[in-house]
């Protein structure tokens, strides 16, 4: 590290994975080069990441202005104690997805060769950007940045599916988008500033109130659909599934959670929601839908992916569930269950790689007699299945518990009913996967599979990034406690919007 | 093509304080390669002028993002201009403003061909 | 001046939302042009139509705001927004001609493949 400077730390991750990605771009050609250049900077940007994470321990958050011009006029950076958790986050599934496609088998040479590795860069890149950034504009400017990397990656490789799925996201986010920019006119418009911390101030105003709330419901609308919320959500099952698994898991497990943090971000900081007493109670009903329609999705479908991408959105219901209940240890719990839903999903992703490539299939009919040949990949995934059940020991628990228990402590019981009977079918979901895929007996006429210390030989890399991704979930399942702290001051932190404006501003 | 390069380059160098800049000086440069690619088809345009674009691209970026950072290591905050003494007839004061518009100019040149070159190689 | 730039805008909100709605592949691009080109003058307008002069007088080396200038503050956005909405569309547009490379139907009604359960 050059310099230990807070400042330069915070830019740090965004700085090296978008060198990195101009560095892939420079080497186009060798995919060796690129290959060495993502895990080493991935892990370079994890360690970064961490630093800043102790560094925000102690001091809750740093924040700088770029170019040295002042608050109403630069760009602000922030970083809080949220932000940093979710770049740490990044970093560390950066490197378990630069593990995972590592070999050939996974991700084509030729797929390689024409730029998922400096897509990949720019999207990290666009993601840390938009963790980092106090401007609304600028957010704008990162969410491009990511969403034109993530269309590059659905659409790489040109099978036809993918770009079927890729015309629907590519056309949906470009409105998604657009919405964004409106709100951002109108916001600019009645207060004369983008930046998070001024806005907040001025909109505490109530004589703005008719027109801002037309901004919030713009706001609303935009990252409802990048985080998949309940009415917004259907070019996600379209396009999640048709890429290559090592773009969806990454995919999967960073881009909805973006939209998930701006929305936390919108809806603690400028409109809190304690103030747009219908807005809240528009969200507690669309994310008690998201999650009961994302599980019926995932018990509906056969093909193990598209199983996965409903319960990603159910679980995004969760998420903003806790975010709409509005209390301190509703959006800790909301927090501490996006961290374990990122890791979860994505490994759940990898193990369903794993799946596909010794199998040859992804259809839950086709596959059969898994826990016979590959012991340790049924080991792997029946504990990311049981982690994402929430069943006690695991991190998924200590998560739900924290949203039940501050959902009853806000007497929220019917939604807390809901959110429980969604536990109860997504468990249902896994054990279809689990009992086919696993349990059932190999066809005589089914596809041979092969031993499995011949199959690791060949794919270790896949194991190597699943039990990295799992021995951290097993970290932060038997030690909780400190997670659980981090997270509840960083709720504290984030309902109380004045340290944010004071921080900005009288710096 | 001449008068479009030097147009573009002309461009470039009054941006700071004039109209003009890095990104428009790129659209130019870029109207002259398009016209020509246009006129003689894609191959000739690559051959006759050895673009490739995701080197320009990339290194336009690397220099962009280089005189972002080089302030970190002038005890300065990210971004920050720095203006150097040295001035040169016709360019102006060299300062970081200048790389990062020279970097810019390269990004976007090569990516608009790159653009142009993927939509007319049928 | 701000009355038929708004009712523009409003017109070509309509306008690409309609072309944005329809099944064929042409119209759907002229729709997202359309679509960006509305956002990016709603700011314009959002931002308020003040002034008509531009933001420095240049000549000599100082440089000094003058009165009657516009507001520069939307005008860099929409330059920034008309950058990213280039890169998409020529994105959607290449895109939409490799779509029709392999399926091989100008109809977006029939691409249904990633529907199926």
């Amino acid at each position: 590290m050059f310099s230990i400077d807070p400042a330069n730390l915070m830019v740090a991750p965004l700085l090296i994975f978008m060198i990195s990605g101009m560095l892939c771009l420079l080497f186009y050609k060798r995919v060796d080069i690129q290959r060495a250049i993502v895990i080493s900077s991935s892990l370079i940007a994890l360690i970064a990441a961490v630093k800043l994470l102790d560094l925000l321990t102690r001091d809750g958050f740093v924040t700088t202005q770029v170019g040295g011009w002042e608050v109403p006029f630069g760009i602000t950076l922030f970083v809080d104690r949220f932000a940093g958790l979710m770049i740490a986050m990044t970093a560390l599934l950066a490197v378990a997805a630069s593990i995972f496609s590592f070999s050939d088998r996974v991700l084509s040479a030729r797929k390689k060769r024409i730029g998922f590795y400096p897509a990949l860069m720019f999207m990290l890149g666009g993601i840390s950007g938009a963790f980092i950034t106090g401007d609304l504009f600028n957010l704008y400017v990162w969410f491009e940045v990511m969403l034109i990397s993530s269309f590059v990656l659905i659409t790489l490789g040109s099978k036809r599916d993918q770009l079927q799925g890729g015309i629907k996201y590519v056309v949906i986010n470009f409105v998604a988008s657009s919405f964004l920019l409106l709100a951002i006119a109108i916001l600019y418009g009645t207060t004369g500033n983008t930046n998070l911390a001024a806005l907040a101030a001025s909109l505490a105003d109530p004589a703005l109130q008719p027109i801002t709330r037309l901004a919030a419901i713009l706001l609303l609308v935009s990252f409802g659909i990048k985080a998949a919320l309940f009415p917004f959500y259907f070019w996600l099952p379209a396009s999640y599934h048709t890429p290559p698994i090592a773009i969806t898991a990454i995919v999967a497990g960073l881009l909805t959670k973006v939209g998930v943090y701006t929305m936390i971000r919108t809806f603690t900081l400028l409109f809190p929601l304690q103030q747009h007493y219908q807005l809240q109670k528009f969200l507690l009903g669309a994310s008690c839908f998201t999650a009961l329609v994302g599980v019926l999705g995932a018990i509906a479908h056969r093909d193990i992916r598209k199983v996965l991408a409903y319960s990603l959105i159910s679980k995004i219901g969760f998420i903003l569930w806790g975010l709409s209940v509005y209390t301190s240890a509703a959006i800790a719990g909301a927090i501490f269950y996006t961290l374990h839903h990122m890791l979860v999903n994505t490994n759940l992703f990898f193990a369903a790689g794993i799946i596909g490539k010794a199998a040859g299939s992804y259809r839950i009919s086709e596959i059969s007699g898994l826990y016979d040949r590959l012991p340790l990949l049924s080991f792997v995934f029946i504990m990311l299945a049981l982690t994402l059940v929430g069943i006690p020991p695991f991190s998924g628990f200590w998560g739900k518990f924290m949203l039940i228990d501050a959902g009853l402590l806000a007497h929220e019981y019917g939604s807390v009913a809901i959110i429980l009977i969604t536990t109860l079918l997504t468990l249902y979901s896994m054990m279809i996967i689990w009992s086919k895929c696993f349990l059932k007996k190999q066809d005589v006429k089914g596809q041979q599979l092969l031993p499995e210390g011949v199959f690791i030989k060949q794919c270790y890399h896949m194991y190597i990034a699943s039990a990295f991704l799992l021995i951290v979930t097993f970290w932060i399942s038997f030690n909780p406690s400190w997670l659980i702290e981090y997270t509840q001051r960083a709720a504290e932190q984030l309902l109380l919007p004045s340290n944010y404006v004071d921080a900005v501003i009288q710096r | 093509m001449p008068i479009f390069l030097a147009y573009s380059l002309y461009l470039l160098f009054r941006g700071h304080n004039n109209p003009g800049g890095g990104f428009i000086g790129a659209l130019v440069l870029s109207i002259g390669l398009v016209f020509h690619m246009i006129a003689f088809g894609v191959p000739a345009t690559r051959r006759i002028y050895k673009i490739n674009t995701m080197v320009l691209t990339s290194v336009g970026l690397l220099i962009s993002s280089l005189a972002a950072v080089s302030s970190l290591f002038f005890e300065g905050v990210f971004f920050e201009a720095i203006w150097t003494d040295i001035h040169i007839v016709g360019l102006g004061t060299l300062s970081s403003v200048l790389m990062f518009d020279v970097g810019v100019y390269l990004a976007v040149t090569g990516s608009i061909l790159k653009i142009a070159f993927s939509i007319f190689n049928e | 001046m701000i009355i038929g730039i708004s009712v523009l805008t409003g017109f070509l909100f309509a306008a690409g939302l309609y072309l944005l709605l329809h099944k064929s592949f042409m119209k759907l691009i002229a729709g997202v042009i359309m679509f960006g080109n509305a956002c990016n003058l709603f700011l314009l307008i959002a931002g308020g139509l003040v002034g008509s002069q531009p933001v420095f007088v240049s000549g000599n080396d100082e440089a000094l705001p003058i009165d009657n200038m516009a507001d520069p503050v939307p005008q860099a956005f929409i330059l920034t927004a008309i950058v990213i909405s280039l890169g998409v569309q020529a994105f959607v547009i290449v895109l939409l001609k490799r779509v029709y490379q392999t399926s091989n139907t100008n109809d977006l009604d029939t691409l249904t493949n990633t529907d199926d359960v």
